[in-house]
């Protein structure tokens, strides 16, 4: 006949347990392809930079190719579950209308070639920002310092 | 002392552990991360200030890359957070292993 006190027990762990396990992740899980598309973005978006002595409509399409490939690259973060944050760094990175790539790429357009002190300064917060999102995402995979 | 009593001493030691391992190390760092991202802060201001006098940057270029700069903090905000959530995670996750494993060790099949 079963022990009552060890029923109590069992009982008693499985809560403890479940109430543990059943929650959902607190952050989205590591994602190889995500990181690499981070990197890999992070590198033709500031060549693309690179290229803003030249005049816009010359590189027009390259500009668009460009967004869409980062647009994909959020819409893969954003879903993946319980990975708002990083979905909310792209965001911050690519909106048109915000700070960062919006706004390189629109100063760009509208005065045809931009200065190379400009693309500069401005490519290095860029690195930064990409450097941001791959630093977490590598951390989701191990506990990294990633100014080392 | 009941064998669920060990079962929950050895679980809270075990997580006593687990939380130095994951959690020690997260104000400072934290600190050290915000000192260095606004020691950045500083320097491309006196720079971009140099600049604007130097004429290589316009009033818009000057304006536009602080703002940039305003875009990068939430972004690093961000990662802080997702940091801490990481670190969160492993500990649960650390958790659940620790009583497991405790579960078997105390309580043979």
């Amino acid at each position: 006949m079963t022990n009552p006190k060890n029923n109590k027990v069992n009982f008693l762990i499985s809560v403890i347990f479940l109430s543990i396990a059943a929650c959902a992740p607190m952050i989205g899980p590591y994602s190889p392809t995500a990181y690499q598309n981070a990197t890999s973005l992070k590198a033709e978006t500031l060549a693309l930079m690179d290229r803003a002595t030249l005049p816009y409509p010359e590189n027009e399409q390259r500009v668009q190719e460009l967004m869409v490939k980062i647009d994909a690259a959020y819409e893969y973060v954003n879903g993946i579950p319980s990975n708002s944050i990083s979905a909310q760094q792209w965001m911050l990175l690519k909106n048109p209308d915000g700070n960062l790539l919006g706004k390189f790429f629109l100063r760009w357009k509208e005065k045809g070639v931009l200065s190379p002190e400009y693309i500069s300064e401005f490519k290095s917060l860029i690195s930064k920002a990409y450097d941001e999102i791959i630093c977490l995402e590598a951390n989701k995979k191990n506990a990294a310092d990633c100014n080392k | 002392m009941t064998k669920f009593d060990e079962y929950i001493n050895a679980v809270i030691d075990g997580s006593k552990s687990l939380a130095q391992s994951n959690f020690n190390d997260l104000i400072n760092e934290a600190e050290q991360d915000t000192k260095a991202f606004i020691d950045t802060i500083k320097g491309d201001l006196i720079k971009w200030s140099g600049m604007l006098v130097d004429k290589k940057l316009s009033e818009q270029d000057f304006r536009d890359l602080v703002e940039a700069q305003k875009e990068l903090l939430k972004i690093q905000a961000l990662t802080r957070a997702g940091l801490t959530l990481t670190r969160c995670e492993r500990f649960r996750s650390g958790l659940i292993s620790l009583m497991i494993d405790k579960a078997f060790e105390i309580f043979p099949a």
